[in-house]
C-alpha cells in the first residue's frame, strides 16, 4: 500500500512537471500573440520584429513625441531592447548587466533592480565592447545571460534569483553577450569569443530548474556537434562521418571558433531551432587549411535533443571574418506558386540567403549591397562541384595573397554588410527591412600562436567607405523571394540599430548619430526623426499600454562626444584615459571611485559620471493626447 | 511646463551672450538646437575651468563654430568623436577612416578660428 502511494505520487509529480512545462509554453505563446506586449527580444519565435499595432501610422507618425525617458546609469554600448510583459517593462544594461523592472502604471517607477557581481576581468576578453543583447521572459521568470557566461533566472515580480548556472569559462576567453532565447520548455544561450580561439557551442537548459538538457558544438567529433552522419544533411545530402574534424588540420578544431552570439529562431511545427555560427579562429586563413566546418554555417537543430537536421556552410574556409551569426528570419511565402516555409538570413559576407527551412535547400543567394566583391556569386548549379559555395575572387582572397600581404579593396569589411543589428519583416509588404554597413577594407593576415584566454586574431584590418562613396551605411528593403533590393536609403554611418516593422505601415530604426527614424514601409520615405541623447545600436520595439501605442529604443554607444569636442580627445590613449575616468561599467562598490589620474591638463572630470551616464538612455515615444 | 521654462531660460542665456559677443550673427543661431550648444559649453567648461569667464569663452566658441559648420556636419563630428571611443571593429570605422578624419579636421579648423576670436 505504501509502495503504491509512492509510485502514484511520483506519477502525479511527473504529470505535474510535464503539465506545468507545457502550460508555460502556451502562456508564452499566448503573450507573444498579444501585440500590446513585447515578450521576446525579437517580438516572436520567427524573428520577424513585426508588430500588429497600427495606432501610429504613416500619416500621424510625424507628430511623435517623447513620452518618458529612463537613464540606465551605465556607459558603453547598449544593444538589444526592453521587454514589456503585462504592466512591467524590463530594461537591461551592458556590463555589469543590471536589470530593471519598471512599472508602466507609475511612470516607469523602478520596482526592482538586479545587479550581478561579476569579475571585471571578463571585460578585456570582450572583443567588441561590453554589450549585452537583452533578457528573455517565460514562466514568471526573467532570464539574463551575463558577461561571465552565467545564465540566471530571476523572479519576474521580485527580481529574486531562482536558479543560476555557469555556462562557460571566462578564463578561457569565453563570454556572454547574446540574449537567452526561450522556446517551449527550454532556454538557449550561445557563447562569444571567436577572437580568443573559443570552440563555439549552443546550450539548452530546462527553464524549470536550470538543468542542462543538451549542448551542441560548432566543431568537433559528431558526438560533440550532435550531427548524425546519415540523417543530418547539407544541401540535401547526408554529411557523412566526422564532417567537421575532417576539414581541419590535426586538432585545430579544438580552438576553431564558430561562436554563436546571434539571434535564434524557432519553428514550433518542425520543432527546429535556427541559428548561425561565427568565424573560424584565427583570422589568418593560411594557418588553418580546410573548409573549417562548421564555422560560418546556418544550423537547424531539434529543440528537444539538439540533433542537427540540416546545416549549410555559407563561407567555407573564411578569409575575412564574415561571421555567420546574424539572425535567421522565418516566413511563409509563396514561391513559384507554392506556399513554402522559408528562412532568410543576411550574412556578414554580403549575401542575402533564402532557404527552405524544412530541408535546408538553397533557394536564393544574392548580394544585398552591390559593392560586395570578394565573390562573384554563390554557385546555384546543383550539378556543379562547387554547388552552394561562393566563387571567390583571387585578388580579394587573403588566403591566395598569403600571410603578411595586404589584400586591398575588399568589400564588405570585416564587420560585414550587416552585423548583429537585426532586420525586420512585414507580412503586408512581404519585404525585409535591413540596416546595413557600406564599408570596405584592407586585410593583412599574420601568424599567431594560441594561448588560452589571450586574443587570437592574426590579421590587421583598415576600413573605409567604398570608392566614390561617402556614406558608410544603407537602410534597405529586400525581397527575399527574388533576392532584389526594393528601395535603399543612404545612411552616413553604418546602420547599427535593429529595425521594427509595424502594421501602421511604418518602419523604425536608430542611427549612430542618435536619430530614431521612421520611414514608409512601401517607399522608404523618411516620415520622422528625433535625436536621442546618444548613438543608437539598440533595437526598436513597440507596445500598447492604457490604450496608447508606444515606441521605445535604447541609445548609448559608449562615449560622450562633449569632452572630445572641446578638448581634442580623438587620440585613442586620451579616449581610453577619459573612458577610465567616467566609465561606470565597474563593480557597484567602485562606482564612486572616479579616477582622474593620468588626465594631465584636462582634469576635473569627477562630476561627469552622472552626466555621461546619460549615454545609456531608454527613450519612449508616443503620439500627443488629442 | 517646467521643461518649457528651462528651455526658455537657456535660450535667453544664449541670447544675452550673443549680444555680448559681437562675432556671431543672429541668423547663424537657428541651425543649432540650444541643447547641442549647452552640451558643448558644458564639455568645454569641464576641460577649461568652471568660471564665468570660461563660460563666456566657451559660448562664444560654439557660436563661432555654428557660424562656420552647419548643424548636420556638427552632428557628424560629434558621432565620430563618441564612436571612436568604442572598442572593437565598430570604433575602428571611426578612428581610422578618411571621411572621419576629414570631418574632424573641418571641425578643428572651425574651432581654431573660434579660439582666435574668443580666447
Amino acid at each position: 500500500m505504501k509502495k503504491m502511494l509512492v509510485a502514484s505520487a511520483s506519477i502525479v509529480g511527473l504529470m505535474a512537471l510535464h503539465g506545468s512545462a507545457s502550460r508555460a509554453d502556451e502562456a508564452l505563446d499566448r503573450l507573444a500573440k498579444d501585440p500590446k506586449q513585447w515578450v521576446m527580444q525579437q517580438g516572436d519565435d520567427a524573428n520577424t520584429r513585426y508588430s500588429k499595432l497600427n495606432q501610429i501610422n504613416t500619416s500621424n507618425v510625424k507628430k511623435l513625441q517623447v513620452a518618458w525617458t529612463f537613464s540606465t546609469g551605465v556607459l558603453r554600448g547598449h544593444e538589444g531592447g526592453p521587454l514589456v510583459v503585462g504592466d512591467l517593462m524590463y530594461v537591461h544594461t551592458p556590463f555589469p548587466n543590471t536589470v530593471y523592472a519598471l512599472d508602466l502604471n507609475h511612470e516607469g517607477k523602478i520596482i526592482w533592480k538586479y545587479e550581478p557581481r561579476q569579475d571585471p576581468n571578463v571585460i578585456p576578453i570582450m572583443c567588441c565592447d561590453t554589450v549585452n543583447r537583452g533578457v528573455a521572459y517565460a514562466d514568471g521568470k526573467i532570464f539574463l545571460h551575463q558577461a561571465d557566461t552565467t545564465l540566471v533566472a530571476l523572479d519576474a515580480k521580485t527580481g529574486e534569483k531562482i536558479w543560476s548556472v555557469m555556462d562557460g569559462e571566462a578564463g578561457k576567453g569565453q563570454s556572454g553577450t547574446d540574449a537567452p532565447f526561450v522556446f517551449k520548455d527550454k532556454v538557449l544561450v550561445g557563447v562569444s569569443g571567436g577572437e580568443f580561439g573559443v570552440r563555439g557551442w549552443i546550450s539548452a537548459y530546462n527553464i524549470k530548474d536550470g538543468k542542462l538538457a543538451w549542448r551542441g558544438y560548432s566543431e568537433g567529433p559528431d558526438s560533440d556537434t550532435l550531427i548524425d552522419p546519415e540523417k543530418t544533411t547539407s544541401l540535401g545530402k547526408p554529411v557523412g562521418p566526422n564532417s567537421s574534424t575532417s576539414t581541419w588540420e590535426g586538432d585545430q578544431w579544438k580552438i576553431g571558433g564558430g561562436a554563436t552570439w546571434g539571434w535564434y529562431s524557432y519553428d514550433p511545427e518542425l520543432n527546429l531551432v535556427y541559428y548561425g555560427s561565427g568565424n573560424p579562429s584565427t583570422w589568418n586563413p593560411v594557418q588553418r587549411p580546410g573548409d573549417n566546418r562548421w564555422s560560418m554555417s546556418v544550423w537547424a537543430r531539434d529543440l528537444d535533443t539538439g540533433k542537427v537536421k540540416w546545416v549549410y556552410q555559407m563561407t567555407p574556409h573564411d578569409e575575412w571574418d564574415y561571421d555567420g551569426v546574424n539572425e535567421m528570419i522565418l516566413t511563409d511565402q509563396n514561391v513559384d506558386g507554392k506556399q513554402r516555409k522559408l528562412l532568410t538570413h543576411f550574412d556578414r559576407n554580403g549575401f542575402g540567403y533564402t532557404l527552405d527551412r524544412v530541408t535546408g535547400e538553397l533557394l536564393v543567394a544574392q548580394k544585398y549591397d552591390p559593392v560586395v566583391n570578394w565573390a562573384t556569386k554563390v554557385d546555384m548549379d546543383k550539378s556543379s562541384k562547387t554547388y552552394g559555395r561562393p566563387l571567390v575572387v583571387d585578388a580579394y582572397s587573403t588566403q591566395h595573397n598569403g600571410e603578411d600581404t595586404n589584400s586591398k579593396g575588399i568589400c564588405p569589411a570585416a564587420l560585414g554588410t550587416k552585423d548583429e543589428q537585426p532586420a525586420a519583416y512585414s507580412p503586408e509588404t512581404q519585404l525585409f527591412y535591413v540596416p546595413t554597413n557600406h564599408v570596405c577594407m584592407d586585410y593583412e593576415p599574420y601568424k599567431v600562436s594560441y594561448t588560452a584566454g589571450q586574443a587570437y586574431v592574426g590579421a590587421a584590418v583598415a576600413m573605409y567607405p567604398p570608392k566614390g562613396d561617402t556614406n558608410m551605411g544603407n537602410f534597405i528593403a529586400w525581397d527575399g523571394k527574388t533576392g532584389k533590393i526594393a528601395w535603399s536609403n543612404k545612411e552616413q554611418f553604418s546602420a547599427w540599430g535593429g529595425a521594427l516593422a509595424t502594421a501602421g505601415g511604418v518602419v523604425f530604426y536608430g542611427t549612430l548619430e542618435g536619430y530614431l527614424k521612421a520611414v514608409d514601409a512601401k517607399t522608404g520615405k523618411e516620415l520622422y526623426r528625433f535625436k536621442t541623447p546618444s548613438g543608437i545600436i539598440g533595437n526598436v520595439m513597440t507596445y500598447e499600454h492604457g490604450g496608447k501605442q508606444y515606441v521605445a529604443v535604447l541609445s548609448g554607444v559608449g562615449g560622450w562626444a562633449g569632452i572630445g569636442l572641446a578638448a581634442g580627445l580623438l587620440q585613442p590613449q586620451n579616449a581610453a584615459a577619459w573612458h577610465n575616468a567616467v566609465d561606470q561599467g565597474k563593480l557597484p562598490t567602485q562606482e564612486k571611485t572616479v579616477d582622474t589620474a593620468g588626465l594631465g591638463a584636462v582634469g576635473g572630470y569627477a562630476g561627469l559620471a552622472s552626466y555621461t551616464s546619460l549615454g545609456g538612455t531608454l527613450t519612449v515615444f508616443a503620439l500627443p493626447n488629442e | 511646463m517646467a521643461r518649457m521654462r528651462f528651455l526658455f531660460g537657456a535660450s535667453a542665456v544664449v541670447a544675452v551672450l550673443t549680444a555680448v559677443m559681437s562675432h556671431a550673427r543672429a541668423e547663424d543661431l537657428n541651425d543649432y538646437p540650444t541643447s547641442a550648444r549647452a552640451d558643448y559649453v558644458f564639455g568645454c567648461m569641464k576641460a577649461n575651468g568652471e568660471t564665468q569667464e570660461v563660460l563666456q569663452k566657451c559660448a562664444c566658441s560654439i557660436d563661432v563654430i555654428a557660424s562656420i559648420i552647419p548643424y548636420d556636419r556638427y552632428v557628424t563630428t560629434e558621432t565620430i568623436l563618441s564612436m571612436s571611443q568604442v572598442t572593437g571593429p565598430v570604433g575602428s570605422e571611426f578612428r581610422s577612416t578618411e571621411p572621419a578624419r576629414l570631418a574632424v579636421q573641418e571641425f578643428r579648423r572651425a574651432q581654431a578660428e573660434a579660439e582666435i576670436r574668443c580666447f
